[in-house]
């Protein structure tokens, strides 16, 4: 999970990366493009190292994760274009989704969560709302 | 801004479904960048006219920044096959921090109080879901080895 906190944050500094090079507002859609079939070329060796064959169950929920993944950065973007302020949007988008999350988890996969789980999660999305304000 | 909310949650519960169902992380994030790309291409063909022609520089800074992304994908659902998706989700969208430091570091932006305070709760956060990680293990042990003593008798 460290690799992934590390590197999931990496990714959007990408963004910062563009915005520096004054690249950003004319071509946001066009790095996002890039940025996804980058990842797509890296692991493309992969999965055929791996000797992987992606079966049908695999190609419908990495669609529908796909979908939801794009469809949520259009529709932040929507948002903001719309008028409605960055502090309210991001807050609402990223502390909203966790909780979505962690009342599935607990919900529908049936997670026991302990009280420094609960706590945890309780502080983490208050640094989210905070950070997100920023 | 509802709906954003709500997909970005579904991007979580569907992860967790795909390691239920059994979907090796591999070939489910090779075939959600493919799916993303497509979805993003699509958006740019209908509403920037499929203007691809971009400078060279968007491209090479998408190329590290995307493998590391991948990296991520690959880290992620790997890591929830161990653990809880409520707290792994948590984990990953704190991540949020990492550029925000980055940008501090680098491009020498001003580190504010409100940052602090975020580093803060970002590490009290983390050490809050590694002991209920703990926690949780320790449970699974006690139950073990009550398991083994009612076998024994």
């Amino acid at each position: 999970m460290l690799v992934a906190f590390i590197c999931n944050g990496m990714g959007p500094f990408g963004l910062k990366v563009l915005a520096e090079n004054n690249l950003s507002d004319a071509f946001h859609y066009q790095f996002i493009a890039g940025y996804y079939f980058c990842g797509f070329l890296l692991t493309i060796p992969v999965v055929m190292a791996a000797g992987i064959r992606p079966t049908r169950k695999e190609f419908l929920i990495a669609a529908t994760m796909g979908a939801c993944s794009f469809a949520g950065t259009l529709f932040t973007a929507f948002a903001l274009e719309r008028g409605a302020p960055g502090e309210i949007v991001f807050p609402i988008t990223t502390g909203g989704s966790l909780i979505v999350v962690a009342i599935a988890g607990i919900l529908l996969f049936k997670e026991k969560v302990a009280w420094q789980g609960a706590v945890g999660i309780l502080i983490g999305i208050l640094a989210l709302v905070l950070l997100s304000t920023t | 801004m509802i709906a954003a909310l709500v997909c970005y949650g579904m991007l979580g519960v569907f992860a967790k479904i795909a390691d239920n169902r059994g979907c090796r992380p591999r070939s489910l994030y090779m075939l959600l960048f493919f799916w993303a790309c497509l979805f993003v291409c699509g958006f740019v063909v209908i509403s920037e006219h499929a203007n691809f022609v971009v400078p060279a520089k968007v491209y090479w800074i998408a190329l590290p920044f995307g493998m590391v992304a991948a990296v991520a994908g690959l880290a992620f659902q790997t890591g929830i096959h161990y653990g809880k998706i409520s707290t792994s989700w948590l984990i990953i969208n704190l991540s949020a921090i990492v550029p925000a430091v980055c940008s501090i570091v680098i491009y020498h932006e001003r580190l504010t109080r409100r940052i602090v305070v975020v580093l803060l709760l970002t590490g009290i956060s983390i050490y809050l879901l590694w002991q209920d990680k703990k926690a949780e293990e320790r449970l699974e042990k006690q139950a073990a080895s009550q398991n083994q003593v009612n076998l024994g008798n």
